[in-house]
């Protein structure tokens, strides 16, 4: 019984997306060909091909950007009882958070962030 | 409320860690082994949700962010190890990992 | 009683370690020398304030972390070991080596991923639950990966460091698959209430969570058959970080066996020392014969350590009020012994850049005193008295016979005279061969000189005066009686 609202739901989501579609189909002036086929990168026009090496540059940002991806799953559960852990809490999560600046900071002046 | 059976989750659990330990014996790439390790870890994780929910205690989700948290630092060193391995060998091959014998 | 003090030696030492890494952003190159010196002696002020630390019981954080006298005495082996690491590891950062080896730099990060493993290890024998336990294992081992690929330019060194990764990330999923199954039969995280839970569990569900952990500790423990790492790692990985490894990792090993062993399964650990017995048996015999034909000292050294670790399970077997104190003593003779040798082993390859046990020869004439403590070093591993190692050795195998298994020990003396020959291969190098007369004299180092006699003269007395063993005894008593 209780799947019926998922059921539901899913048949709502489908229907936004479908009306949204033939809404479009219907009303918007139908003008194919030239730039419109190619795929869409920010507004850039792409250069070759999809597949092609990415520098490895970038793994240092992946990695800081990892860091600090894990760091927001782990306050999450500091954040539900934010209001019973009081002050000690928020303490301790400052320390946590900047014990992971400083390695940031440390990334930072060894020039981790640079562009080379 | 139905609720999925333990036996279900810890089932997935063990299918997921025999694929991940599979795939570390049989597989010769770098990149697919740490995947493999991967899934092992993840399997585990979920074993923790599966228990944690049964004695709808907190203490499961809790070591399920800590794996996680473990496994992305793992990868990081990892995949810093690979992108070395890469540049000395030309290749992702453990085979060619045996410069040392005896 | 909720005491902050009983952590103080971990804060210091994760104190020590911040101040290495924010002071290496202010250094310039030259500078960075001192950080070595902070290193160690916020690693000396840790082994003083441990040492002084009064009452050595007590719990915080609702009981997760707690101190008792067994894990005083790992702290203790534990900051030893990576002080002595950290003064082995000088010469080689700081380039006074003479054979400079390419890629050893980052002095900052060096010696905080090196404390940071420490403190991991530290946090490992004080856990009180799985978490906390899982956690700790993690940041004593995987700082351990990254110090074994620490020559950015040596293939070998980052073949080591990828082998290690790979292989402790295998165990570590086991033994946190092994801690899902046993969370799930007891209902709780909490180390000592799971130990209650399964006392008389016999389901398969157990005993497949009892084979994945103890695979892990196995493999944290060097014992075969989970052992292959263990070579290639020691052999690729810079020297001084090889000394480290051999002592830092077995010690944190151990810890994590008696976690495993003691606390969590300490009910079961009498019906399984026929087990126990066969891998101990297994573990020294292939270590020590494997040894015999080895050419490289640092792989030479790895499978010496392993056979090491098979006398080290001897202690699991029997009367745990006697196999616990024969373990730590033997820890403690065993950590003094091997860093004794590889002192000596980093020396050698600063001075000549070589690593073969053919490279020694000549050595007793050249620098007879270095020669002179690592013949004691090696003999002490080998267990000849009146060192040390003897003492230690005769501990373990007295509760090996005293458990009935009467075969074991015939086993364990055969093994130890094997490993008499293959240490005395390095000796007669030393002694016996010619030295090559082309070669430069390898001339001595401060640092690591001071070190070495220390050392030497530790190994020597340790096995004379019975007052440290009488202590690891009462503290073994009253941590028995907490575990009750």
């Amino acid at each position: 019984m209780e799947y019926l609202f998922v059921l539901a739901m899913v048949g709502l989501a489908a229907s936004m997306v479908a009306g949204g579609l033939i809404v479009a189909r219907l009303v918007a002036p139908h003008k194919p060909g030239g730039l419109k086929d190619i795929p869409y990168e920010c507004g850039e026009q792409p250069i070759g091909q999809a597949w092609i090496q990415f520098n490895v540059g970038y793994y240092l940002f992946g990695l800081l950007f990892l860091v600090f991806d894990v760091e927001a799953a782990l306050m999450y559960p500091w954040a539900v009882v934010f209001r019973s852990v009081g002050l000690a809490g928020l303490i301790e999560m400052a320390i946590f958070v900047l014990v992971l600046i400083i390695g940031l900071v440390y990334a930072w002046r060894k020039g981790v962030l640079e562009w080379v | 409320m139905a609720v999925i059976p333990v036996e279900h989750g810890l089932m997935l659990a063990t299918v997921l860690f025999s694929i991940g330990l599979l795939g570390l014996l049989v597989r010769r790439n770098i990149l697919y082994m740490l995947m493999s390790v991967e899934i092992m870890l993840n399997a585990a994780g979920l074993a923790f949700i599966v228990a944690g929910a049964r004695w709808s205690q907190p203490d499961g989700q809790i070591m399920f962010m800590i794996i996680l948290t473990m496994a992305a630092a793992e990868v990081a060193v990892a995949l810093a190890l690979v992108l070395r391995f890469y540049r000395q060998f030309q290749t992702l091959d453990t085979d060619a990992a045996n410069t040392m014998r005896g | 009683m909720t005491t902050m003090n009983i952590a103080y030696p971990e804060i210091i030492v994760i104190a020590t370690a911040f101040i290495v890494l924010v002071a290496d952003l202010f250094m310039t190159e030259r500078s960075r020398a001192a950080l070595a010196p902070i290193a160690a002696l916020g690693l000396l002020v840790g082994i003083a304030v441990t040492a002084t630390l009064t009452p050595v019981t007590g719990e915080l954080l609702g009981g997760r972390f707690a101190m008792d006298p067994v894990a005083w005495w790992f702290k203790i082996v534990f900051m030893l070991a990576s002080l002595v690491a950290v003064i082995m590891s000088m010469d080689t950062l700081d380039g006074r080596a003479r054979v400079r080896p390419r890629g050893m730099g980052f002095r900052g990060e060096y010696y905080w991923i090196m404390l940071s493993s420490v403190v991991g290890m530290m946090l490992l024998i004080s856990a009180r639950d799985l978490v906390t336990l899982f956690v700790s294992l993690e940041i004593a081992t995987l700082p351990l990966m990254v110090l074994a690929a620490w020559r950015r330019d040596d293939a070998k060194s980052g073949e080591a460091g990828l082998k290690y990764v790979i292989l402790g990330a295998l165990a570590s999923a086991f033994i946190v698959y092994g801690f899902s199954i046993l969370y799930g039969l007891a209902r709780s995280a909490d180390l000592n209430e799971i130990a209650r839970a399964v006392a008389t569990e016999k389901s398969p569900a157990f005993l497949l969570a009892v084979a994945l952990v103890l695979a892990g500790t196995g493999f944290k423990l060097t014992m075969v058959p989970f052992h292959m790492w263990a070579a290639d790692v020691y052999q690729g990985a810079p020297t001084p970080v090889t000394a480290y490894l051999s002592v830092a990792s077995k010690a944190a090993g151990l810890a994590f066996a008696f976690q495993i062993l003691f606390r969590l399964f300490g009910d079961m650990l009498p019906q399984w020392g026929a087990l126990i017995a066969l891998f101990a048996a297994i573990t020294m015999t292939l270590g020590n014969v494997v040894a015999i034909v080895q050419h490289n000292i640092k792989r030479f050294m790895a499978f010496s350590a392993i056979s090491q670790a098979g006398y080290f399970l001897l202690g699991f077997l029997g009367d745990a009020s006697e196999g616990v104190p024969a373990m730590i003593f033997y820890l403690l003779v065993y950590v003094v012994s091997n860093l004794a040798v590889f002192a000596c082993i980093v020396w050698f390859a600063n001075e000549t850049g070589k690593e073969q046990i053919e490279d020694y020869r000549g050595l007793s004439l050249t620098n007879p005193l270095t020669a002179l403590c690592m013949m004691i070093g090696l003999f002490s591993l080998a267990g000849i008295p009146p060192l040390s190692g003897f003492v230690g050795k005769f501990f373990l195998f007295s509760i090996a016979s005293k458990a009935g298994c009467h075969w074991l020990v015939a086993v364990a003396a055969v093994n130890s005279t094997i490993s008499l020959y293959y240490y005395l291969r390095v000796v007669r190098q030393m002694y016996i061969e010619p030295a090559d007369k082309e070669a430069q004299p390898p001339s001595p180092s401060t640092s690591i000189s001071i070190t070495v006699a220390i050392l030497t003269i530790v190994v020597s007395i340790l096995g004379i005066v019975p007052t440290i063993y009488q202590h690891i005894h009462a503290a073994t008593i009253t941590w028995l009686a907490s575990l009750q």
